[in-house]
């Protein structure tokens, strides 16, 4: 059976097919629809669904099902893997038990991400095998494929997507699923999962021959060769598609070796394709890391076959790939040239911005006040929706560096630099996920610095999945919300406020209060997200056209989508079709033209819109 | 072709339609989304291949078909349109905040910039349209008007049973859209 799906749709269907029975993982773009694909289609009596609180967590919960006998998939983003190399790094030489497959989404542009760094560095440095597919048809294939791998090789397998992946739509073949068929039991084995230095030693030497058993002897499914010619373009995953249309487009001829496995290469058929071509020009999106192996397997071999690729500057190394890049790096390799590409018109950007009715935006405005009597001040940032302030027209935040970093940062300016204010600010699902271990930290250091706890009981940024805040889990089902007011008064000499960033007069007093205390203090911003919220203001906010004298502060001091600027009448008008009624543009007018009315009175006044 | 427009309007709404219809009538589809910060009043689109193709990606220059639901959207996506393709685009404008702080300036060119490129060029009221049938069902609207568009690859019978599944009332805000194709042709 034919079925139209996402290549996340794939790859959850590839999962459900092999009975997987625990997924977990941390939200964040391009993999997040993987979890609420499994949990569609599947009951929580068959599959165990967790948005864990980082990355770390959720691959440790992976891993002891894996353990225990389970299939197991932990996804999260390309920088998730950074929080999750500690127990990568373990549990690539203690092996696993049932499959375990990491899907790791990487952003080479990047889209939604602090940066583009390439995942595939961690295959090597785990030595673990990576895999990469090209369609969502093939995706499904390979996880399926990969769970079974992972299983008879005993290894942790990653599988590397990006958005033109996991964001592609194609008809995917449904197929009869298929378990391991093992007894859900944990078994010890004699110091298998003992990582102590007694037993390390043997583990390293254990995983190294497995790794080369597999460089050696196998190839995937997925990997061959196509066509005929003296050049062998070796194309990586997804960029084989570029390399195919690329040559059918622009009239070249080559062989083509597709390669899934990044991590530990064929060597067979790289081996093959350096026997028989004159040259090779690799194509692989961001770093040359197959085109290093491929040179290393070379001079190994002492073969004279020239390998062009992105060290030879034939392929870019910043950002996407697409037809018409492959094309110019095949037009260089053949010494010919290729039609210039049309080119973007010139139209102005449209950045996305905080949501109208979004809290986060009525806490920015009463931080920004009181920091205005605070020369200096620095505004720390972190990652999350309210990072939208850092970007221009808001331009509020002065740092915005990794997941959970604010807090540590803050306290490190301070530290040093005792004439400036230091604020922090970070969201709920931030400190769940790695702030609140820096928030102990300063609070056993005496930090001089105020945290603004933006918990909006959701995991905003990456589409609202829930947290330990929100008080369901990822099947949607009720759980015990954990008070974030709660959790963290007990901290003895820190003053913890918690106040609604809607009631922005409250708001001010506390937030003065406490950015002028000595010490560590903690304000707790707390409103549902608006995207969730079902707050309904009994009144609208409407702007009175004739008193509004045109100054624009409510858009200079919110910046909400919802405020319409009419150049022409020299007025702001509000846009009935976003407004939230939030009521923070009215405490931001200057001349009290906006205006809270209940609809029978905004119906008899002209004046108003 | 492709479809663009600001995060709200439903352009993931209409490629999944799409995607389902062309499922109905046996043709391969190939698609790819691009939405960053879609809830955060960012630009989303989906490029859509009929047919046999390597990758779902459009190359600029190669479109026939760009469907804008936002006239700012429309212009961004204008290269991707090859010669003599045709373009369906919304007027209602969703003007960004930056516009409104006069830290740039909504182009007031828009039209004609896009006939300068389109082979042909329609631009509708399908918003003002879902406003008058009390449909919040624009996106559908934009849908039928696209549909309404000479060698439009999918079949009008096949997205309305598309549609239908997913409720009685899109099927008629479809049928508006394909009305107003025909009233501006």
């Amino acid at each position: 059976m034919q079925k139209i799906l996402t290549g996340n749709g794939a790859i959850a269907q590839g999962a459900i097919e092999s009975k997987i029975r625990v997924v977990t993982g941390y939200p964040g773009a391009p993999i997040s629809e993987i979890m609420e694909e499994v949990s569609k289609k599947t009951a929580k009596e068959e599959v165990f669904l967790e948005w864990s609180t980082n990355e770390r967590v959720a691959l440790e919960v992976a891993m002891g099902a894996s353990f225990a006998g389970a299939r197991s998939m932990c996804i999260m983003k390309h920088i998730g893997l950074n929080v999750a190399s500690d127990p990568l790094n373990v549990v690539n030489l203690t092996g696993v038990v049932g499959g375990l497959v990491l899907v790791v989404g990487a952003d080479p542009v990047p889209d939604s991400s602090q940066n583009s760094m390439d995942p595939r560095y961690y295959a090597q440095l785990a030595n673990i095998p990576y895999f990469e597919a090209s369609n969502p048809d093939e995706a499904k294939k390979m996880a399926r494929y990969m769970f079974k791998f992972s299983e008879e090789h005993q290894l942790p397998a990653i599988f590397g997507v990006t958005s033109k992946i996991t964001q592609a739509m194609g008809s995917v073949n449904i197929e009869e699923a298929d378990g391991n068929g093992k007894k859900l039991y944990f078994d010890r084995q004699d110091h298998r999962f003992i990582c102590m230095p007694f037993t390390m030693k043997q583990k390293t030497k254990e995983l190294n021959k497995k790794i080369r058993a597999i460089a050696k002897n196998s190839a995937t499914p997925f990997d061959r060769f196509e066509g005929e010619g003296d050049l062998t373009i070796v194309a990586v995953g997804f960029a084989y598609n570029y390399v195919m249309e690329a040559m059918e487009k622009y009239g070249f001829k080559a062989k083509v070796l597709k390669i899934s496995r990044i991590h530990p290469l064929p060597e067979k058929m790289i081996e093959k394709a350096l026997k028989e071509s004159k040259q090779i020009l690799v194509v692989e999106e961001r770093d040359p890391i197959v085109e290093k192996e491929i040179i290393v397997l070379a001079s190994k071999l002492r073969s004279g076959t020239g390998i062009l690729g992105t060290l030879t500057e034939h392929i870019p190394r910043e950002g996407e790939l697409n037809t018409y890049e492959v094309g110019k790096g095949l037009a260089k390799v053949f010494g010919k040239e290729i039609p210039e590409q049309k080119r973007p018109l010139d139209v102005i950007p449209r950045s996305g911005t905080l949501c109208a009715g979004c809290p986060h935006r009525s806490s920015y405005y009463v931080i920004s006040k009181i920091l205005k009597q605070h020369p200096g001040a620095v505004l720390v940032g972190d990652r999350g929706c309210y990072n939208r302030a850092a970007a221009p027209p808001m331009s509020l935040l002065d740092t915005c560096m990794s997941m959970g970093s604010g807090v540590g940062i803050a306290e490190g300016i301070a530290a040093v630099s005792p004439n400036q204010k230091v604020v922090a600010v970070m969201g709920d699902s931030t400190l769940f996920h790695s702030g609140l271990s820096s928030i102990l930290n300063s609070a056993a250091n005496f930090a001089n610095i105020t945290v603004f706890i933006f918990d909006n009981s959701y995991t905003g940024m990456t589409g609202q999945q829930p947290n330990p805040g929100t008080g369901y889990n990822a099947r949607g089902d009720p759980v015990v919300r954990i008070d974030i007011y709660d959790l963290l008064k007990s901290r003895g000499h820190a003053r913890v406020y918690q106040v609604d960033p809607y009631d922005t007069r409250m708001a001010e007093i506390i937030a003065d209060k406490a950015i002028n205390d000595k010490g560590l203090s903690i304000v707790i911003m707390r409103r549902e997200c608006a995207l969730k919220s079902d707050f309904k203001n009994p009144f609208e906010t409407v702007v009175n056209q004739g008193k509004c004298i045109g100054c624009k502060q409510c858009l200079k001091l919110t910046s909400c989508p919802a405020l319409v600027y009419d150049k022409n009448a020299n007025k702001v008008s509000i846009d009935r079709t976003k407004c939230f009624s939030c009521g923070l543009c009215k405490e931001a007018c200057p001349v009290r033209a906006i205006e809270e009315r209940g609809k029978e009175m905004l119906n008899g006044d002209k004046d108003a819109i | 072709m492709i479809i663009a427009g600001v995060g709200g309007h439903g352009v993931i709404f209409m490629s999944k339609t799409i995607a389902e219809a062309a499922g109905m009538e046996g043709k391969e589809v190939q698609m790819v989304s691009h939405k960053g910060h879609s809830k955060r009043e960012g630009p989303v689109d989906v490029h859509i291949r009929v047919g046999k193709s390597y990758s779902p990606l459009i190359n600029p220059g190669e479109a026939e078909l760009v469907v804008g639901l936002e006239p700012l959207e429309a212009l961004r996506h204008a290269h991707f349109a090859k010669d003599g393709a045709t373009f369906v685009v919304e007027k209602t404008r969703v003007i960004p905040v930056s516009c409104s702080l006069g830290e740039s300036e909504y182009p007031r060119d828009i039209e004609d910039r896009i006939r300068d490129v389109a082979g042909k060029a329609c631009f509708i009221g399908a918003f003002d349209e879902s406003k008058k049938i009390g449909s919040r069902n624009f996106n559908v609207i934009m849908l039928g008007a696209a549909s309404a568009v000479d060698g439009f690859p999918i079949s009008r019978d096949n997205l309305r049973k598309a549609l239908s599944k997913k409720g009685a009332e899109l099927a008629e805000a479809f049928d508006r859209g394909i009305d107003l194709m025909v009233k501006s042709k």
